[in-house]
């Protein structure tokens, strides 16, 4: 089975999983969220993760805040697993197109999702002119 | 190919162009509504939010119905929203479709609530009443991960 976990500094993780609620509903009732508080050590959530991830049965999709942040790093060293995915720069659109458009994850498909979320991140300061489509 | 007709007074929005598209497969939204030629910057709006993959085609009801009519959309998993049930009612006898999915309107005074999402006035419970006795399945539903309700429970 899939268990997709997002992990943040602070309360984002939890934040982001009710923002999905509001899109998908149900479709997140297997995502679990660890949030990071003044004081604790992520290293020590990393650990907490390595038996369950180490025991092989399911696939672990963790998706961090940001890359580089010491949630990403700390985890970083569980992707030596097979199973264990890690993602960083977690937005919406990232998390609905893992939630929604992604059965199978593999090289090409954790591409095409990268290449979605960062499309969804854009800039405007005018109203902008965009494409008509037709049949 | 028509894969659901919806009614959406916010047209497409997150849970239209993200749940919605995936749940049915659509390849190709058309948004079929008259006063959104009016607003340009709601038009850009709706562009934007279109899901990767899939087309969204925005036309007045008259010339949805037209291309529907003349087969041009055929080769698409088309999903249909519109912004109201009048609107729904209007495109879906024109082009012969009775299954409409009723996935929200705006609530406003004296409008009766018929579920969460769903507000309707006395003129919208009588084309919905001419509906169903005309043999339309009119179903309640936000959003896919939610059971859909036949909207004559719900009267």
């Amino acid at each position: 089975m899939r268990k997709i976990i997002l992990a943040s500094h602070g309360e984002l993780a939890k934040g982001m999983l009710n923002s999905l609620t509001m899109i998908v509903g149900d479709l997140v009732s297997n995502i679990e969220v660890f949030c990071l508080y003044p004081g604790e050590n992520p290293m020590d959530y990393a650990e907490s993760q390595r038996p369950r991830i180490k025991a092989g049965d399911d696939e672990f999709i963790y998706v961090c805040d940001v890359k580089g942040g010491s949630v990403h790093t700390a985890l970083m060293e569980l992707t030596v697993y097979p199973n264990m995915k890690l993602f960083c720069g977690m937005n919406m659109n990232l998390l609905l197109g893992l939630l929604l458009s992604c059965p199978k994850l593999d090289e090409s498909s954790a591409q095409k999702l990268l290449d979605d979320a960062r499309s969804g991140i854009d800039y405007m300061s005018t109203v902008v002119e965009v494409e008509d489509d037709d049949f | 190919m028509i894969k659901k007709m919806r009614v959406d007074h916010r047209l497409l929005h997150g849970q239209v162009a993200f749940s919605w598209t995936q749940a049915i497969g659509a390849d190709c939204i058309l948004i079929a509504n008259d006063g959104i030629f009016q607003d340009s910057i709601k038009m850009t709006a709706l562009k934007l939010a279109k899901p990767s993959g899939v087309k969204v085609v925005i036309k007045t009801l008259a010339d949805s119905i037209t291309a529907i009519q003349s087969g041009v959309t055929d080769k698409y998993k088309l999903f249909i929203i519109v912004e109201s049930i009048q609107d729904a009612k209007i495109l879906s006898a024109a082009i012969g479709w009775k299954e409409i999915n009723l996935g929200g309107t705006k609530a406003d005074e004296g409008k009766r609530q018929l579920s969460k999402a769903l507000f309707i006035t006395k003129d919208e419970e009588m084309m919905i009443q001419e509906m169903l006795a005309a043999g339309y399945e009119l179903n309640v539903q936000m959003i896919p991960a939610e059971k859909s309700v036949d909207v004559k429970t719900l009267l």
